[in-house]
């Protein structure tokens, strides 16, 4: 059997009356890039942070490759951390702080080399002799991850490592930080708040609200089936949510839309009220659509050109409006007018139906 | 200010005895003060008399400064005003209470109890710019030296203390001038046969009015002072 790098079985962790970590199962296998996604203040922070020992969870087990480790003190855990303020040390150049952990695990033999190795790695050669303050901020989260790397920690815990870089730099380092979570095999655990960054990243995502995981499951599980409203938004763009009422087999009644829709829908249980989620880009629009499933009558209201696609705001009466993606595929770009009669359609398997209640 | 201090330095020159006319430029004095025992002794006793309030202020400063800005406990603003305290009241209220406690508990005056009065007061001012120091000290950078894999101890050593170098020495620094310096404090928890510079240079003032001898002793006595505040202002990284 393939041991796991995280487990935590029914973790719950209280500050005050304020419950941080709900009853948190996770396994997270060997080698995996793992995303905690959520909003701030959702636990994934305090959840990572248990993970590192940092925090002790009020219930619950933590295993680290099998071994429970709930009673053993954050220095004997062998889990690398980079924190979101990348916490360098200041009075140290690159080469000492990376080679703080090693010095610290005693494991001087060959040090040199591996702290060299690992800057070359993290794309930071022959900086080693610098201080803290002479990097830019990109180079100061390579010498972050260079550090926690170089003692070849069992699991990396990420906290938002991204969140002070600009966004040039950030998508860059998301392209980079996969690359080394591949070329280390080390197990990654990534902390954000920006659903871009996990969906880019991660192999699997655990999406986390009030100290609960609502969702874990791939990126692309995520977002094209989300278990509910909350997760359809939050995750992606944008998202529509119709709200309504379902009429087996595969009806779908909204409020306001005075026709059924037609929808692919396998409820667990008997449901009524539902709300049915559309991404974007995947409503066409058009003069005269034919041949898909659900066609409606709208009216642009107003668009957005948004340079490789423009985004419409459609209504289809004065309750009910559509976000649409149109792709500036021709050469025209802006195609329809703002009180241009229009019509939007979709196919019943590009949208999804999440109970309500 | 700086004319009396200025007239004392100069005169400390002075060859002859008199205050009203200077006759040229003689090290006399000092050489009469070297050979002085007793002067040395005093210098000596006030300088391991500061040393040792100094390391005990920084200690239990720090200690006291760590209590303060990383937990929360009851009684937190209580603790917080009692610190502050001995850098408000009157040094001779303090000094005298302390005596009439070294009388009541029986403690024999001398080098001890002089040493326990100023850390009383100078541990106020250690917490006072420790804590400082401390508030914007970012305590991620410890847990980051955690899971690394460094123990409690060798965090504080390798990570908390180099960075919270500069506070210690100011800390440091502020205690040891304070100690130094001191006369009303000494003066009432001293017992016979101890004492330190500042005691001396009273009691020959008292005794015979301003003498050469006596200029150069305090003009001795301010350099060492203004070595250690130079230090300091170097250390805070004031430009000159």
């Amino acid at each position: 059997m393939m041991t796991e790098a995280v487990e935590l079985m029914n973790v719950t962790k209280h500050f005050g009356d304020v419950i941080a970590v709900n009853n948190v199962n996770l396994s997270i296998p060997e080698k995996e890039f793992f995303a905690l996604l959520g909003p701030s203040g959702c636990g994934k922070t305090t959840t990572m942070r248990i993970i590192a020992g940092l925090e002790q969870p009020d219930q619950g087990t933590v295993r680290l490759h099998g071994e429970v480790v709930n009673k053993v003190p954050t220095h004997k855990r062998n889990v690398g951390m980079v924190f979101q303020h990348l916490a360098l040390f200041p009075h140290m150049n690159v080469f000492d702080n990376v080679a703080f952990g090693l010095k610290m695990q005693k494991r001087k033999e060959g040090m040199k080399k591996k702290i060299l190795e690992m800057l070359a790695i993290v794309g930071l050669e022959k900086l080693e002799g610098r201080r803290i303050y002479q990097l830019s901020g990109g180079q100061q989260q390579r010498v972050a991850l260079a550090r926690s790397l170089v003692t070849e920690p069992k699991v990396l815990l990420l906290d938002e490592p991204l969140g002070a870089l600009d966004l040039k730099i950030r998508q860059y380092m998301m392209v980079e930080l996969k690359n080394i979570q591949k070329k280390v095999g080390t197990t990654f655990v990534y902390v954000t708040h920006d659903q871009t960054e996990a969906i880019t990243m991660a192999d699997r995502v655990a999406v986390m609200k009030d100290g609960v995981i609502q969702q874990i499951g791939g990126p692309t599980d995520i977002y094209l089936n989300p278990r509910n409203v909350f997760i359809a938004s939050f995750i992606g763009e944008a998202v529509n949510l119709l709200e309504g009422e379902y009429q087996p087999p595969s009806t779908f009644i909204g409020k306001n839309i005075n026709r059924p829709i037609e929808i692919e829908y396998k409820p667990e249980k008997p449901v009524s009220k539902v709300a049915l989620c559309i991404r974007p880009e995947k409503v066409r629009l058009g003069k005269r659509l034919e041949s898909m499933d659900n066609i409606l009558d709208g009216e642009v209201e107003s668009y957005i050109f948004k340079g490789s696609y423009t985004e419409y705001n459609i209504n289809l009466n004065d309750q009910t409006r559509l976000k649409v993606f149109a792709p500036n595929t021709s050469g025209a770009g802006i195609e329809y007018d703002v009180k241009e009669k229009i019509q939007v359609g979709w196919d019943k398997d590009a949208a999804v139906s999440i109970p309500l209640e | 200010m700086y004319v009396p201090i200025a007239l004392m330095v100069v005169f400390s020159f002075n060859p002859i005895r008199s205050l009203a006319k200077f006759a040229g430029f003689s090290l006399r004095w000092y050489q009469a003060l070297m050979g002085n025992r007793i002067v040395w002794e005093a210098f000596f006793n006030s300088l391991w008399v500061a040393a040792v309030v100094t390391l005990v202020s920084i200690v239990l400063g720090l200690l006291m400064a760590n209590a303060v800005v990383r937990f929360r406990f009851s009684g937190k603003p209580l603790v917080d005003m009692l610190i502050y305290v001995p850098v408000i009241i009157p040094e001779i209220t303090e000094s005298l209470s302390l005596l009439m406690m070294y009388v009541f508990i029986n403690f024999p005056l001398g080098a001890w109890s002089v040493i326990i009065g100023h850390a009383a007061f100078s541990i106020s001012y250690g917490v006072v710019v420790l804590r400082a120091r401390l508030a914007g000290f970012d305590t991620s950078v410890e847990e980051a030296a955690k899971t690394l894999g460094a123990n409690e101890l060798q965090t504080f050593l390798k990570v908390t203390m180099p960075i919270m170098m500069p506070g210690i020495l100011a800390a440091s620094l502020l205690a040891f001038t304070i100690s130094y310096d001191d006369f009303i404090k000494t003066m009432f928890t001293t017992g016979p046969g101890f004492k330190t510079l500042p005691l001396i240079i009273w009691f020959s003032a008292s005794k015979g009015g301003v003498s050469p001898e006596l200029n150069s002793l305090s003009t001795f006595a301010i350099s060492i002072s203004l070595l250690f505040a130079f230090a300091r202002m170097k250390i805070s990284g004031i430009k000159w």
